[in-house]
């Protein structure tokens, strides 16, 4: 009973995602004060593109002609993937960081973040308050 | 002078003539709270759903969220409200002394 209320899909994606979120605050800082590097290439973290892949059932299956077959693995909830981004150039030391886009990313991330979170705690208010009988 | 005895007198309505007494469509308790649970119930859903695509990047506006998983919580308020109020009326009417 416990594993249904704390291990629910919900709650699984939901901290998964902080977990992308915070990882992608560390990728941007990095970037950020990495913005006067020579040669240096962001990254970024990829996540919801993967998610919503996940939940979306239009996945590729293969084809089992066989009982014997062994089923594709389910893969369950993906987790955040740091690309670094090596084809672009944005100065002529071979530094790609734009300082502006950097700072576009961490304000969506920031309220991303916040979202996520508040969604979280909403949940285990609300569990909260149905194990105190509403009392609490 | 005659004192009538204390008679039990059933309480009887009786309609006024010319009047049609309106035919009120009664539905049992358990199919109403019934149908209440299964509101709730999908509006938890609904607010599940709606933090799930949130953190899959499918949800354009933030608001739809907060306020799907509001209306969840406010219902699910209202149900264990009423569900203790119910069970505090059934207590006091077994703590009654007959």
């Amino acid at each position: 009973m416990l594993k249904a209320l704390l291990g629910s899909p919900r709650v699984d994606i939901l901290e998964k995602a902080i977990g992308a979120s915070t990882l992608r605050q560390k990728v941007i800082s990095d970037n950020i004060a990495n913005v006067n590097t020579p040669k240096f290439k962001k990254s970024e973290v990829q996540f919801e593109e993967l998610l919503a892949k996940e939940m979306s059932q239009d996945k590729l299956q293969m084809a089992r002609t066989n009982a014997a077959h062994m089923p594709m693995q389910a893969e369950g909830i993906p987790g955040p993937r740091v690309n670094t981004i090596t084809q672009t150039s944005y100065r002529t030391d071979g530094n790609n960081v734009d300082i502006d886009t950097e700072m576009a990313g961490m304000a969506k991330n920031n309220i991303y973040y916040n979202a996520v979170v508040q969604q979280l705690s909403g949940y285990f208010s609300g569990l909260r308050s149905a194990i105190k009988e509403g009392k609490g | 002078m005659q004192i009538d005895a204390i008679k039990l007198i059933p309480v009887s309505v009786k309609p006024v003539s010319g009047q049609v007494t309106a035919q009120v469509e009664t539905k049992s308790f358990g199919a109403f709270l019934t149908e209440a649970l299964d509101d709730v119930n999908a509006l938890q859903h609904k607010a599940a759903k709606a933090s799930v695509d949130l953190a899959a990047g499918k949800i354009e506006d933030i608001s739809q969220v907060t306020i799907a998983a509001e209306k969840a919580n406010i219902a699910m308020q209202l149900t264990m409200t009423v569900r203790n109020k119910v069970l505090d009326a059934y207590q006091e009417v077994m703590r009654m002394q007959v």
